[in-house]
This record gives structure tokens, sequence and C-alpha cells, in this order.
């Protein structure tokens, strides 16, 4: 069996002889061959050269061309703000300031945007390894493309406008079928709606303003004879049962939720699930034992039936090209690896963080903590909101935000206790986690605070 | 001296079969602008004559901001050839209310040539005319812009019906001369039409309003019976589906509204090129305008009916 037979078994939900690995490294393939995000993402070489040395080293049953959840914002007249060693984030949302709906005539096109650049490389790669290496093409999903054209005023229309957030998620629905469209003709397998906004809403609002768009893709991918996929991240516990209502055909999510609670939910839709190896604390700070270790732990907890082994989402710039094929080694070696790591010690995070006497705080502290809100899309809008408020409040109030891509951070996180991200605490208590307020409800609670 | 008639009518109300009839008689030197709602000008297929003068709009209603200022260049460049008659088959969906601003737009662009304006001409489909007036607020403007309007299919109603639909389209527009008709058929030349004026409104035609359509495009011939299953299956959910289908062996025209399926031979006009759709199985474009349930109830139908059979695409 090969790899791509066994991702489309497991999408199938039909048996395979071992779990399959898709190892997502977007803007992390650069790092392989020495080029920068921005080299990566707009440079039709770069990428396919970057590509093939992840097959390469990584051995994927599957693998995603293009990891970035930009490409069609730029395209709808978003501007970006490019990254050395993250996928851009988008600076400037076409419809912040009104709720007139963006042309028909803008939607992508074989010829817009970097779509020319993307849809070269994916017949390239479809040509090169495509015979046996399951190919995703990666779509953003609706809802963060939605808060792409609209910014965070998305979440105040969620509440008083819903009309218009239906008009709005058809329209970008349209965009998400159009781009299954280009990226079936260019020859990828399974096309993967990645929308990690979705874990920021209330399950409510998702039955409400999400779940036909989601449908309407999964049926449009599953008549045009692919697969799917639905990734999500942040912490979608609370979603993943209206997610599975939309029938993909798998789901993929990040290390916020639990996996085996996961994959319960999942099992009794039987929908494939993936995931979830911790993107910074293992991949990205762990030792290749860790990974080893963890993957092996995985696969020893969980049941091999519709399961797909993947970091919880787009691989860090600067991952260890050796942590990820450690984690590639445990998925194809199981019993060899399980012997050579099972008197491994993970050695302990040895970094003091003091934190702010919170009782005797001047002004309020609001204290955001991020994946990066360079890079995550939730993170992005969740620090753009509190960047709302750090504009409004200016001296009032202390804003920072902590970044878990760095090893103090992640050791100041284990001390405040924090689980989930994106969270927000306000003076040293948790107030926001995994749902992104809208700016009336964080500026009245500001407000109380000052009196 | 050019007159410019305008023919609106909602989905499958008859307007290319009535074009295509006063095609006949119509003088030498003609031109037709044809405005399709799908990215396939069906309509332009079937009107199109050796040497005619033919613009085709399609994907949208040339009312709409996205189409209007194509729609204004057509008409500029067709009064501009000095042609005798023009005729504008909107798409069923099209709103004309402000047909007087699109007709200054043109008098102010010309550079040659001069025209008038020969009236605006609706048809209605006496079968579904009750259903659809309610519904769709295109209809009831295309109605109240007119200055003929030509009750087709009169053949399939009975005479209580049709007094009803006369009655309603008067109530709506007291000065619209009204005909009783089948087959688009009409004595032309003995119409009279008088163009009294009719002030304009805005367009309901916007850019947020436009209806979505979908291309299902097949790739192995289907079996008759099950491709009319299929079709029964998906009517609800669209105003209109039509195209060029290969079925038992040769090209069919279909044609559906609503419930009522229409799948027909289809001839090719001597000297007329073989349109690029007979090379293929067939295309349907399917029209919609009730949102994404829509595409994801075709999705699944064509995926139960027609398994591997075909290619969706927006």
């Amino acid at each position: 069996m090969n790899g791509k037979e066994r991702i489309l078994k497991t999408l199938r939900h039909e048996p395979v002889d071992r779990p399959a690995w898709v190892p997502f490294a977007g803007v992390h393939a650069g790092s392989l061959i020495g080029k920068n995000a921005t080299e990566m993402l707009s440079d039709g070489q770069n990428l396919f050269d970057g590509l093939m040395q992840v097959h390469k080293l990584y051995q994927p049953d599957g693998m995603p061309v293009v990891f970035d959840l930009q490409v069609e914002a730029e395209i709808l007249g978003c501007e970006l703000h490019w990254a050395e060693f993250g996928p851009p984030s988008v600076k400037t949302h076409p419809l912040a300031d009104t709720q007139d709906m963006l042309c028909d005539c803008l939607q992508p096109a074989a010829d817009k945007g970097r779509l020319p650049m993307i849809l070269d490389v994916m017949k390239k790669v479809k040509a090169a390894v495509g015979a046996d290496t399951a190919l995703y093409g990666l779509i953003c999903g609706p809802f963060t493309l939605a808060s792409h054209l609209r910014g965070n005023e998305l979440f105040m229309d969620l509440i008083l406008e819903e009309d218009y957030v239906q008009e709005l998620m058809t329209y970008t629905t349209q965009t998400a079928l159009k781009m299954i469209d280009l990226y079936a003709d260019a020859g990828m397998d399974v096309i993967a709606v990645v929308d990690p906004l979705v874990s920021q809403i209330s399950p409510d609002h998702f039955t409400t303003a999400c779940h036909t768009a989601f449908k309407t893709i999964f049926d449009y991918v599953r008549a045009k004879g692919l697969a799917s996929s639905f990734f999500v991240c942040g912490n979608a516990t609370r979603q993943l049962e209206v997610m599975c209502e939309t029938a993909p055909d798998s789901i993929s999510i990040d290390e916020n939720v639990d996996m085996a609670s996961a994959k319960a939910i999942t099992d009794r839709y039987n929908i494939a699930i993936g995931g979830n190896i911790p993107l910074t604390t293992l991949m990205l700070h762990g030792t290749q034992q860790e990974n080893m270790k963890y993957v092996v732990n995985m696969l020893d907890t969980l049941s091999h039936d519709n399961l797909i082994i993947a970091p919880g989402c787009d691989m860090p710039y600067h991952v260890p090209a050796m942590n990820a094929i450690g984690a590639a080694q445990a998925v194809r070696e199981t019993g060899v690896t399980r012997e050579m790591v099972k008197n491994y010690e993970a050695p302990k995070l040895d970094i003091e963080v003091t934190l702010p006497d919170y009782a005797s705080l001047k002004k309020p502290l609001v204290e955001v903590f991020t994946l990066d809100s360079a890079t995550c899309a939730a993170c992005t809008y969740m620090m753009e909101a509190m960047n709302v408020a750090g504009d409004h409040y200016g001296e009032k109030i202390d804003l920072v935000e902590y970044k878990f891509t760095e090893k103090v951070n992640i050791a100041r996180c284990i001390k405040m206790g924090v689980t989930n991200l994106p969270c927000v605490y306000v003076n040293g208590q948790l107030k926001w986690s995994s749902i992104i307020p809208s700016r009336e409800e964080l500026f009245g609670y500001i407000d109380s605070l000052l009196g | 001296m050019t007159t410019i008639y305008l023919i609106t009518g909602f989905l499958g109300a008859g307007k290319t079969t009535f074009l295509k009839e006063r095609l006949l008689h119509a003088p030498v030197r003609t031109g037709v602008l044809v405005n399709d709602f799908g990215k396939v000008n069906f309509d332009g297929l079937q009107i199109k004559r050796q040497g005619m003068d033919l613009i085709e709009l399609s994907n949208g209603s040339i009312f709409c901001s996205c189409l209007k200022d194509n729609f204004i260049e057509g008409l500029v460049e067709l009064v501009e050839r000095s042609l005798d008659e023009v005729y504008i088959e909107s798409s069923g969906l099209a709103d004309p209310s402000d047909m007087g601003k699109v007709l200054d737009s043109v008098r102010l662009r010309l550079t040659c040539g001069d025209f008038t304006f020969g009236g605006a001409i609706c048809l209605v489909d006496a079968l579904f005319f009750p259903k659809v007036l309610p519904k769709m607020v295109s209809v009831e403007r295309q109605l109240r812009h007119s200055h003929l309007v030509v009750i087709n299919k009169c053949d399939l109603v009975g005479e209580d019906q049709l007094a009803q639909v006369e009655q309603t389209i008067s109530a709506l527009n007291p000065q619209a001369k009204i005909l009783r008709t089948t087959y688009g058929q009409v004595a032309w030349d003995r119409l009279g039409l008088n163009v009294f004026a009719i002030a304009d409104e805005e367009t309901t035609n916007r850019i947020e309003t436009r209806n979505k359509n979908l291309v299902l495009q097949l790739v192995y011939e289907p079996d008759e019976a099950v491709f009319r299953d299929f079709l029964s299956a998906i009517g609800s959910h669209f105003f209109r589906v039509k195209g060029l289908v290969r079925l038992g062996g040769q090209i069919q025209k279909v044609d559906q509204v609503n419930q009522q399926i229409q799948i027909e031979p289809y001839h090719l006009e001597n000297g007329d090129d073989p349109p690029a759709a007979l090379q293929e199985i067939g295309r349907l474009v399917c029209l919609t305008s009730q949102g994404l349930e829509s595409i994801s109830h075709l999705a699944r139908m064509a995926d139960q009916y027609l398994p591997g059979h075909f290619k969706l695409e927006m």
C-alpha cells in the first residue's frame, strides 16, 4: 500500500496497514532549502524545491502544497504583511467600514494573485510525487475568509447583523468553491478547508452562521470525486460535534484539543481524525526522542482506524528537521522506535519566570497568550481585538502579548496555568479563552475596571 | 436610424422562441444583444444566424452594475453599425427599471448613427405566471416597464386562468397592450406598439442579489431515464436548467423550468459552425437564487444519480 492509497482509504474509512502520516510543512519547507517564508510563498521554484525536500526527508503519505490562508484574501483585495518566518498576515480588510458586498468579478481565477504560481507548482509536484503521495490543496475556510474581509467587526455582526453575515458567508463559500475547482484541475487529491477562527465562536453561532457553508463545501468536494478535511486550530473541543455535522471526510485538530476525546466524537460520525503533535513545546522546542515518544504514545493509546498522525497545524519555520524525521520514524517503524525511546526522560524546562504582583497593579493589565499572532489566524484576530482596546485606552491600561513560540513564555504559561491558546488574562484572571470578544464586550469590561 | 427593442420575460417564458420567430421576418440588417444568466450563452447559440450582428453578454444581468457597462458599450457598437433594428434579449431575471438611463448613456456615447426606442416587450408564461409573480420582484418590474405584454403558452391553461393573468397584468401596468399567443407567434406588422413614457426606477439587479449558477459538465453519456430522474430531483431548487446533452447517441436540447422538463433533438442551422458544446457529452447550466443549499443539493443529487459521470463547476 503506498502513501496515497493509505490516505485515500483512511478518508474513505477503510482499513489500512498503519495510520497515515501527513507533515504540515508550509513555510517550514523553506528552512530545509535555506529560503525564508516570503521567498517560499512567492516563488514557484523555491516552493517546489522545498516540497521535494519535505518529501525526501519526512517520507509523507500525504502533504500540503501551500499552507497559506491569505491566498484568497490577497486576491479579494486584502493587503498582506509579509513575514520572514511565517506565512503573511492580513493587514487591511476591504469590508472593514462597509456592508457592501464585493463584486463576483473579484472571485479567484487561474490568472489572479499568486494562483498562476501555485497551480503550476501543484502540477509539478503531482508529476514528481503524486503517484504515491496524496496531495492536499488547502483553501481558506469561509469563516476565516469572512474575517479577513471584514475584520473584527465580524464578531459584532454575528450578534447584530445575522443577514449580513449570511450574505458574506455565501460570498466566501463561493470563493471556496472556485478554489476547489482550480485545485481539483491542478491534481489535488484532498481538499483541506482550513478555518482556524471556527474555534473562536460558540457552537450555536457555528450552526447558524457556518453550517450551511461548510456542508455545501464538503458536498461539493465529494461530488467532484475528491476527499475532504476540515482543519481547525485552537480549542475547538466544543465545536467538534457541530463540525462533524457538516460531514467532512476528516477533521484535523491541534494540541488544544484532547485527541482521545475528540476521536471518540469523530468515530461516532465515522469521520477520520488527524493531529495533534504539539507544534511549539514539542516540535519546535522538544528533542527528537521526545517527538518519537509522543507519537509512539499516540499510536499506543488511540485506535488506528480513521486515524492520521500529523502536526497540530502548520509547522513553525524553525522546527528542527530531526524532530519531524523522528515523528515520521515513529509512524513508519513504531515497534523499533518504541524500543529506542522507552527509557528516555525529557529534560525539564529550566527557566524561572516572575509573575506580576497582580494584587498591586496601578492600572488594568491585559495579557494575551498566543501561539504567535503573526502566524496563527485565530491569534491574529484575538490580538487585533486587544490592540483596538490598546489604541482606545492608551496609557490607561497595560497590554502585552506572550508568544508560545518562545521558551520563556512556555514557562510563563505553565506558571500561570494557561491551558488553551489564544486566551486573554486581565489582572491575572482568565477572561476570554478561545472566544474573541466583541468590541462592546471588551470595552464594557475594561470600563468597569477603570470605574 | 436604428430601432431598439427590449425583450423581457421570466425564465422559460419564451423570449428566445419569440425572437427567433421575429428574426425570420426581420430586415436584413438586424443586430441582437443576448444576455444569458449562464457562463455558456445557449440563447446566443440558438439565435445565431449567418452574417447577423450578435453580441452575447453572459453570467449575470445586463441591468446589474457588473455587466451594465458592457451592455451600454454593446448597444453603442450595434447602433454605430447603422443597423435597421436591434433586439435586446434580456436574461429571465433582468430588472429593466432603469432602461431609460441606459438609453441616455448610449446616446451620450454615440459617435455616429442614431436610434429610436421601439418599446419593451414582456413575455409571460401563462402556466407558471401565478406561481412566479409573488416570488420574483424582477417579474413585476418587467411588467411595469413594458409597452407590450405577450402572454405565451396560452394552450396550456384554461380561459379562467388566462383572464386572471390578464387582469393581474392590467392592474400592474394599465397602459400596456396585452396579446395572447402560443409558441411566441405574433403578427409583428400589426403590433402597433405605443411607446408611452415610463418613469425610471432603481433596478433591483445588484451584485449582492445576483443569482448563482453552476455548470454541470457530463463526461460520460448518461442513461436517459436516470438523467430525467436527476433533473426531477434538482427541479425544486433551480429556476432554470438548460443546456445540450448527448442522450441515446444524439445531441438533445434540455430545458427545464421548475418541474417542467423539455428534452428535444438539437439541430444545427444551415451554415452554422458547430458550437463547442457539441464536442462534449453535455453541459448544463443550472440557475438558482436559493443560495448555498441549492449548490449542496445539486452536488448530492449529481453524486447520487450520475456518479463518476460529471464535473461540477461554479
